[in-house]
């Protein structure tokens, strides 16, 4: 444990006279008083669940003792720049469509879907009629009817779309498959508003089985790159201070660019996906200004269990309670990456038009 | 189980040795002790080949009291204790717990904010997939 005279503040002005040395003792220091403290007062809520399982009273000092150490780990924490999570009035929570829709948005994994449970009647029994033509086409002398046009699929008389999912960039990228599927299955046009948000994700399970790649790059993925290519030299700068080879960091860094994160990271959702409906646009949940990189031990878990707090909104990446550990939020940076990856992105649509026209003229 | 060990060697998962029945007996006496539900068949088979398992964010609890990167079952559950005495966590990811559900004897999803059911599951290996994000039959 540090000397009296040491345990100053980061915060504080003071602490510009610590040498880097001396406040990563202070850091190791608080880090394993935080671990040990979250440790005793996770063993007290034990005993006392324990003991109100078994029928037994729940003595005072397992009561007594949660309160001291939750009241001990408030305060350290608070000492250290965190905040006790305030949730606001109008907190509604999300539904489960809701969280799965910013889920899917945010890294991409295709949840399994209950055809029988989930799935409209009507979207139901349009893919069974689908699939029994698909069988007669062969063997008999069906005609097949004249599907409509994809294009005259209005996803905008489907509640859920017009609520929430319309909002979603990566969704908007989902409209041509959708549309397509719809016509495929000569989906009837007046039931459009009978379809739900399994049905729409059924249709875009369907195709990722079918062309084995998404149809958009999940947010969460684009967040961590953007955040290797804003804040690379930080986040080596901070990794060197924490002792870290050379060689694992550049790999941390290499994996970041691809989207991925190192196993002692996590991302951390500031506003999270339970209290999407706090943003009057459930869509930002997954916007990098509510993104952040955090060390899941015990930065991550001293956040949310057993107590609820939250992290300062202007940092991005926290690797430890010192600030010296934390890169915080330079909106310039930002701004001039996403200019330039809307200019690329502008170059690239321009190319593609090119090389159509191209191929368009020489077939005809 | 075969197919999901053989799936998890293939995967870049980050694991340590696996344990001995001797370890995982007394493990479990320690469980029993602490009035929590006793280790899954299928997981238990699953830890003698994996103690732990890190992989794309996601964690698969093992015996690990004293590590700071595989986690412990124990420890976790007590970090954050299930709702109920049937309940017992053995992993999590950026959202979710695994929870064996001894009462239903499935292998549920769970939000780990409000503690909702999103999946369950009869059998282990789909609820690791679902778990570890991965999804062997689309190759993504």
């Amino acid at each position: 444990m540090p000397k009296s005279q040491d345990i100053i503040s980061p915060h504080r002005k003071s602490s510009c006279k610590l040498s880097l040395e001396e406040r990563m003792r202070y850091e190791r220091w608080i880090v394993s008083t935080i671990r040990n403290k979250l440790n005793a007062l996770c063993n007290a809520q034990l005993k006392s669940t324990s003991e109100k399982n078994s029928g037994k009273k729940v003595s005072r000092t397992s009561d007594k003792s949660i309160k001291i150490l939750t009241d001990e780990l408030t305060l350290l924490l608070k000492s250290v720049g965190q905040k006790p999570k305030v949730r606001s009035a109008k907190n509604i929570q999300a539904s489960r469509e809701e969280k799965l829709m910013v889920r899917f948005d945010g890294d991409g994994w295709l949840f399994p879907i209950k055809q029988a449970e989930e799935l409209s009647p009507r979207y139901n029994a349009a893919i069974s009629q689908h699939a029994l033509d698909f069988h007669t086409y062969h063997s008999s002398s069906y005609q097949p009817p004249q599907l409509p046009l994809p294009q005259s699929y209005d996803l905008c008389q489907i509640p859920i779309w017009q609520e929430s999912m319309q909002k979603f960039a990566n969704y908007q990228k989902t409209i041509p498959i959708i549309q397509q599927h719809l016509s495929k299955i000569n989906f009837p046009h007046e039931h459009l508003h009978e379809l739900n948000f399994y049905d729409l994700m059924h249709i875009i399970c369907e195709n990722v089985k079918q062309t084995k790649k998404l149809p958009f790059e999940p947010r969460g993925y684009s967040n961590t790159r953007m955040f290797a290519a804003c804040y690379g030299n930080q986040f080596r700068r901070i990794m060197g201070i924490l002792d870290y080879t050379t060689e694992y960091i550049e790999n941390g860094l290499e994996l970041m660019k691809q989207g991925a994160l190192p196993d002692i990271f996590n991302r951390h959702h500031i506003t999270n996906v339970q209290d999407c409906k706090e943003f009057n646009d459930i869509s930002k949940t997954n916007d990098f200004s509510n993104f952040s990189i955090i060390k899941i031990d015990p930065i991550h878990n001293g956040l949310h269990r057993p107590l609820d707090f939250e992290i300062n909104p202007s940092i991005v990446f926290m690797a430890g309670y010192d600030p010296l550990l934390q890169i915080f939020r330079d909106p310039e940076v930002e701004q001039n990456y996403l200019s330039k990856q809307s200019e690329q992105n502008n170059q690239n649509q321009q190319q593609n038009k090119i090389i159509t026209e191209k191929l368009n003229a020489r077939t005809y | 189980m075969q197919e999901l060990i053989n799936n998890l060697l293939k995967t870049n998962i980050q694991t340590s040795q696996g344990l001995n029945t001797a370890e995982l007996i007394n493990y479990q006496k320690t469980l029993y002790e602490k009035n929590l539900p006793h280790i899954p068949k299928e997981y238990i088979e699953l830890l003698h080949h994996f103690n732990g398992i890190v992989y794309n964010g996601a964690y698969l609890f093992g015996i690990n009291p004293l590590g700071d990167f595989f986690l412990d079952i124990l420890k976790e559950n007590t970090l954050f204790p299930p709702t109920s005495e049937n309940m017992l966590f053995l992993g999590y990811n950026e959202y979710d717990f695994l929870n064996w559900n001894q009462q239903e004897q499935t292998y549920q999803i769970i939000d780990k904010e409000d503690q909702e059911v999103l999946h369950s599951y009869p059998d282990i290996t789909s609820a690791i997939n679902c778990l570890l994000r991965i999804n062997y039959e689309w190759n993504i």
